[in-house]
């Protein structure tokens, strides 16, 4: 019927390099192959060994190739159009309207190379594998193109006819965070998940393995013989247990502070033409761009040791998904209420006054503000109302 | 039963049939090796040795002929004004209506089977996390494609 008006660019592949900077993951699919391999080797039957060794490599570069092959991506004037798949073949067709937001992400390899990972978020999701267009990987440049494109029809669509020259790198950022700022996010992200896995582990298997903290064997072979520590450790049981429980905290604290430098590197949050714009990473670097007009809603969160410092989480709730397993998307992992007030002034939402409940504000109507937050007492300290109210004023 | 069908809805390709066929019979495939298996090897002595590897594979043929066809009748899609409707199920009769201005993005599939025998899938995915995708199968590929330009049409004239 309307077949006449489809315009459809030239067919694009991926990189042919794509592969290098998807290694880890391909690895990771090839696992049964490495502990088949693993097992041969161990048994000693080193020609058998080799040889599956050469026929995974070869079943693995085989597949890469066809699917590098039967892959292709067109622009048209309206939608993206992606085409894959070796013998089952999708045709899936993108409309530029329906595009919540469009991921950019590097990982160490593709920075090395300039190839990055694009994503286009939908906001359909049926099941978490592939559930949006995906373009695994073509050249930075080629992805910067492709999200300005995205956003200039977005834009044309009769939404917000704003000039993007706001994307100039000079423009201050809206939020930033800085190195000390990222570390003692690292702080408060304490994993004790961490330390009660290997508490876990060190009750279960640590004796066999020789690495039960809590035992005064590990600590006589881990501390040369002398030391007055260890002389405390062989007298006291109770020092032993205090010296695990210090070792593992510290592990705790080491697994917090790695995990949130290595996400919130350099995180920095920009105001665009119609959106915000993320971008932070240590070896992954992603930019992320959420348009304004599809945030739901805004989460405030806080944890009981953050409250009491000041500090706070602000996320955005839309209908895409944000990288990885979590549902909303993080503008802000650390921030006093000032910032989160600024960023939620940018789409002209107030800071929510019920944070202070309790510190005789007024009470709000119910459905007046499209945020949900939680709060604790503790925020309701005489150094919190003593902030400059202009902040929350309309 | 006879199938009453609706003069509004519009039939999918008969190759598609084909294709219903191959896979319950390969879905049968499974069923009747074990099944004879069993009786061969378990049942031998017992006094109903010899019925499972008569009546699986009875069974077998009998459904192979009898339930695509029936399938098949019940199948229907129809687009109206700003409405898919699809309409599918032989014992469980499902009728799903898809609003055009929901739909997020389009993808026509095709499998090895499909290829075969000329036919494609048209899967719709709409917004939310359950239950979020409606597939009409069966349709010739033009069909498929021209049913995805017509809603995209309508997916852009919506400015959401």
């Amino acid at each position: 019927m309307t077949r006449t008006d489809v315009t459809v660019g030239a067919a694009e592949r991926l990189h042919p390099l794509y592969f290098l900077a998807e290694l880890g993951g391909m690895l990771r699919q090839m696992a049964g192959g490495y502990a088949a391999i693993g097992y041969l080797a161990a048994t000693g039957r080193w020609r058998m060994a080799a040889l599956l060794l050469v026929v995974v490599s070869a079943a693995t570069f085989v597949a890469t190739f066809l699917h590098w092959r039967r892959f292709e991506y067109r622009v048209g004037a309206h939608e993206i159009r992606i085409d894959s798949g070796i013998v089952h073949r999708t045709h899936r067709s993108i409309p530029f309207d329906r595009i919540q937001d469009v991921d950019v992400s590097q990982g160490p390899v593709g920075r090395l190379l300039g190839i990055a990972r694009v994503r286009f978020e939908t906001g359909g999701s049926a099941g978490d594998k592939d559930d949006d267009g995906a373009l695994a990987g073509i050249t930075l440049a080629r992805a910067e193109a492709l999200r300005d494109l995205v956003r200039a029809r977005r834009v044309m669509g009769g939404e917000v006819a704003a000039s993007s020259a706001s994307d100039a790198p000079d423009t201050p950022a809206l939020f930033a965070m800085d190195l000390r700022r990222v570390l003692l996010g690292g702080v408060f992200n304490f994993s004790l998940a961490v330390i009660a896995g290997l508490f876990g582990v060190a009750q279960t298997i640590g004796d066999a393995a020789g690495f039960n903290f809590f035992k005064r064997r590990f600590w006589r072979q881990a501390l040369e013989a002398g030391s007055p520590v260890i002389d405390l450790i062989m007298a006291h049981q109770v020092v032993a247990v205090l010296a695990g429980l210090v070792s593992l905290a510290t592990i705790g604290l080491a697994a917090g502070v790695g995990r949130t430098v290595l996400r919130d590197f350099r995180f920095r949050l920009d105001r665009t033409a119609n959106g915000l714009r993320r971008r932070r990473g240590l070896l992954t670097v992603t930019d992320v761009t959420l348009p304004i007009r599809r945030v739901q809603a805004a989460i405030i969160g806080s944890g009981p040791v953050r409250a009491r410092f000041g500090w706070s989480e602000l996320k955005l709730q839309s209908l895409a998904k944000d990288e990885g397993t979590r549902g909303d998307h993080v503008v802000a992992p650390l921030a006093r209420d000032a910032e989160v007030a600024s960023i939620l002034s940018e789409f002209g939402w107030r800071f929510p006054e019920r944070l202070l409940r309790g510190c005789d504000r007024p009470p709000l109507t119910p459905g007046a503000l499209p945020l949900s937050e939680w709060s604790l007492p503790s925020r309701c300290s005489s150094r919190r109302r003593s902030s400059p109210g202009s902040l929350w004023a309309a | 039963m006879t199938p009453e069908p609706d003069p509004q809805l519009l039939a999918v390709e008969p190759g598609y049939r084909n294709v219903l066929r191959v896979r319950l019979a390969a879905a049968w495939l499974g069923v009747t090796i074990g099944a004879i298996a069993i009786d061969q090897l378990l049942l031998r002595a017992t006094p109903v040795h010899g019925a499972l590897t008569v009546l699986i594979p009875l069974g077998a043929i009998i459904s192979i002929i009898v339930v695509p066809q029936r399938i098949y009748r019940r199948l229907g899609y129809r687009l109206t004004g700003e409405m898919l409707r699809s309409v599918h199920g032989w014992t469980f009769h499902t009728d799903t209506l898809v609003p055009f201005v929901r739909v997020q993005h389009l993808d026509v599939t095709r499998g090895l089977l499909d290829k075969l025998f000329g036919t494609a899938s048209l899967v719709v995915h709409t917004a939310g996390t359950h239950n979020s995708t409606v597939t009409i199968s069966g349709l010739s590929p033009a069909r498929a494609a021209e049913i995805r330009d017509v809603i995209r049409e309508h997916v852009r004239s919506d400015v959401a």
